[in-house]
């Protein structure tokens, strides 16, 4: 017992770090709705560029991975909900595989764990934005390529700028941490790292489609809307056939070919979401009373993915970053055996992975290496269609909604199965629970990971699968909520959401 | 059938093993997370990291969003500045 | 050796339990899947019209800053 623990040592830590307070009395239905809203809408109007970076100039080898979770290169979302993720996921883990000594039944322990989770997530923000900004991430590419012309912009940024810049991505970072813990700790709906990653998605699926904002490139004007564009390429070119091929074709924005990926993507997510097994219970206090529990195929939504995907994004970041800072270095021969980038000739916006290990868990088109391109699609799929399965085997575990948590929240509720003593529920449970939640997770990694392998989707399909499986996960929290607090009759919304 | 003496040696080790076996249930059943020790917290599929008042200084979630509009709104005048004055610091 | 029974044995059992679980499951109904499709549409327009209009905002302040 004298042993220290991790926990004990961020103790210190814990009175000055910034905490939303737990909401006074329950938030009517009505309130939660405007909170939610605007703290989506104050998340994605911190997509404006960082002081000294111009956003639209960034080579981003990160684009393929940050889709999924809300952010967006150069600006203040330069993460988005990654950081908080990547350590919610961590140090959950941790816990539940009794890595870390965290004894949950006691308050004091798991304030001390919630603390941990967030200063985490304040300092891989901070981490991170070191890294990119001196592994040169954030000076745009005509610094490198045009220096000679010596215009005054294309100065390197100074070291005022440069601490800048970190100043700015840590308070972000912290603001989006606080703007997750609001909707977590009940003023709005759902997680609050779900909510953000819906409505990012969804706002990358609509500005996808419709965006206005234009953008200058070897072939003049172009729009960032797929339909936009389209239109736009009728008006202009002399042939029509050409004008919708390359609608369907071009690679720089959204083009229509991943706009009908990811319209797919929705409609088989939805389709397999709702498939589930029901199990029939009924009440013991209540005679002749009977219902369904449903266990769905994807118990655990769209955590599974998430993870696999945060950490590719991790490793992504401190690879890229590495590699960078140490180009110069004597052992710049070893360091590029994790992976190797180089600029995407085409459209000079990203670089493509093409070597190195990372190389061979990516979504990258192609590589000069002829070997590791043909291996590299099976190595993705087997890489993220694993760990997933892995996590979505042990995560029902950590999060205590396996057989037994299920089990003893369906006693508490005075339900039980169907032709079962009360013993044998657990057991029962776990038959039905572990398979699905294995699938489950499968299934819609193998789906997200093929899509992204084959055809250069750029991280769509990736994004409106976990959008949409985030999504349903707060539309559950709104029904239930809708059910229990019979909000229908006293709320202004009523006429727009669907009574069921 | 076996005939054995009541309150041998075997119903020792009957009882050692039972009680091993309470202690190993015990710690099979010690909570892996906040919501399985009944607070609130991640389901499985739903990330919910924030749920407990930790002893932090408080903040309003008004404060939060109000902050957060400070913020961008303070990032955009610096922008403005550094437009006019030409340079980035 | 029984352990490592156990590890060439786990794929195959996980595969089958799978199997057997989507076999068992109850895909959703015409009618079931319309309403779900309408209510997460509905979901997603409203945050992509939310999101849409905030990218609109942007336009100008990124007109003013860059």
């Amino acid at each position: 017992m004298s042993e220290i623990r991790l926990l004990d040592l961020i103790k210190p830590f814990q009175s000055v770090v910034p905490e939303v307070q737990l909401p006074y009395e329950k938030i009517i239905f009505d309130e939660k709705i405007v909170y939610t809203v605007a703290a989506a809408a104050i998340y994605l109007l911190l997509g404006l560029p960082v002081n000294g970076v111009d956003d639209s100039k960034i080579v981003d080898p990160f684009s393929w991975l940050r889709s999924g979770f809300g952010s967006r290169a150069g600006t203040f979302l330069e993460f988005g909900v990654f950081p908080a993720a990547f350590s919610a996921f961590f140090w959950q883990i941790l816990a539940g595989k009794k890595l870390l000594k965290v004894d949950f039944s006691s308050p004091s322990d798991r304030r001390l764990f919630q603390t941990l989770q967030k200063i985490t997530s304040f300092i891989l923000g901070f981490v991170f934005a070191i890294l990119l900004v001196f592994s040169d991430y954030f000076e745009p590419l005509d610094l490198f390529s045009k220096t000679e012309e010596g215009s005054l912009a294309l100065t390197s940024p100074s070291v005022v700028a440069k601490s800048l810049i970190i100043v700015e991505l840590t308070v972000s970072n912290a603001i989006v941490t606080l703007l997750i813990e609001l909707l977590d700790k009940g003023y709005g709906f759902g997680p609050g790292i779900l909510a953000y990653i819906t409505a990012s998605a969804a706002t990358t699926l609509a500005t996808s489609m419709f965006g206005l904002t234009t953008f200058v490139t070897s072939r003049g004007k172009e729009s960032s809307g797929a339909f936009i564009q389209l239109g736009r390429n009728l008006f202009s070119s002399k042939s029509w056939t050409y004008a919708v091929y390359e609608a369907f074709t071009r690679n720089i924005g959204a083009n229509l070919t991943q706009v009908y990926v990811a319209i797919a993507a929705f409609f088989a997510t939805l389709y397999l979401s709702n498939c589930r097994y029901e199990i029939s219970v009924k009440s013991t206090k209540v005679r002749g009373m009977s219902t369904v529990y449903p266990v769905k195929l994807l118990y655990c939504g769209a955590l599974p993915v998430l993870f696999t995907f945060s950490i590719l994004y991790f490793l992504n970041i401190v690879g890229f970053t590495l590699t960078k800072i140490c180009a110069n270095s004597k052992y710049i021969k070893y360091i590029s055996l994790i992976g190797h980038w180089t600029l995407d000739a085409e459209t000079k916006k990203t670089y493509n992975l093409d070597g190195g290990i990372l190389y061979l868990i990516s979504a990258a088109p192609s590589s000069s290496n002829l070997v590791l391109s043909i291996i590299r699609p099976f190595t993705f799929l087997f890489f993220v269609v694993m760990v997933s399965t892995y996590f979505g085997k042990i995560w029902p575990f950590m999060s205590g909604s396996a057989a037994r948590g299920v089990a003893k929240m369906l006693k508490e509720q005075d339900i039980t199965l169907v032709g079962r003593r009360d013993v044998a529920v657990a057991k029962e449970l776990g038959k039905i629970i572990s398979p699905a939640s294995r699938s489950g997770a499968l299934f819609s990694s193998a789906i997200v990971a093929f899509a992204e392998c084959c055809g250069r989707c750029k991280g769509i399909a990736f994004s409106t699968c976990v959008g949409i499986l985030a999504g349903l996960s707060i539309m559950e929290d709104i029904v239930s909520e809708w059910q229990q607090t019979g909000a229908a009759a006293n709320s202004q919304f009523s006429q727009f959401l669907p009574t069921q | 059938m076996s005939s054995s003496i009541p309150g041998g040696a075997k119903t020792l080790s009957k009882r050692r093993a039972n009680k091993e076996n309470k202690l190993r249930q015990q710690k099979l059943n010690k909570p892996n997370s906040s919501r399985a020790a009944g607070a609130g917290g991640s389901s499985s599929s739903m990330l919910k990291i924030y749920t407990d008042e930790a002893d932090g200084f408080k903040i309003d979630p008004l404060v939060v969003l109000i902050f957060a509009v400070a913020f961008i709104f303070s990032v955009v005048v610096l922008h403005v500045i550094s437009k006019l004055t030409g340079k980035i610091f | 050796m029984a352990r490592k029974e156990k590890f060439t044995n786990a794929p195959v059992l996980f595969v089958k339990q799978g199997i057997q679980f989507i076999h068992k499951c109850k895909k959703p109904s015409q009618k079931e899947y319309l309403q779900l499709v309408r209510a997460v549409g509905i979901g997603f327009l409203m945050m992509g019209v939310v999101g849409y209009l905030i990218k609109l905002i942007h336009i100008p302040i990124r007109y003013l800053i860059v």
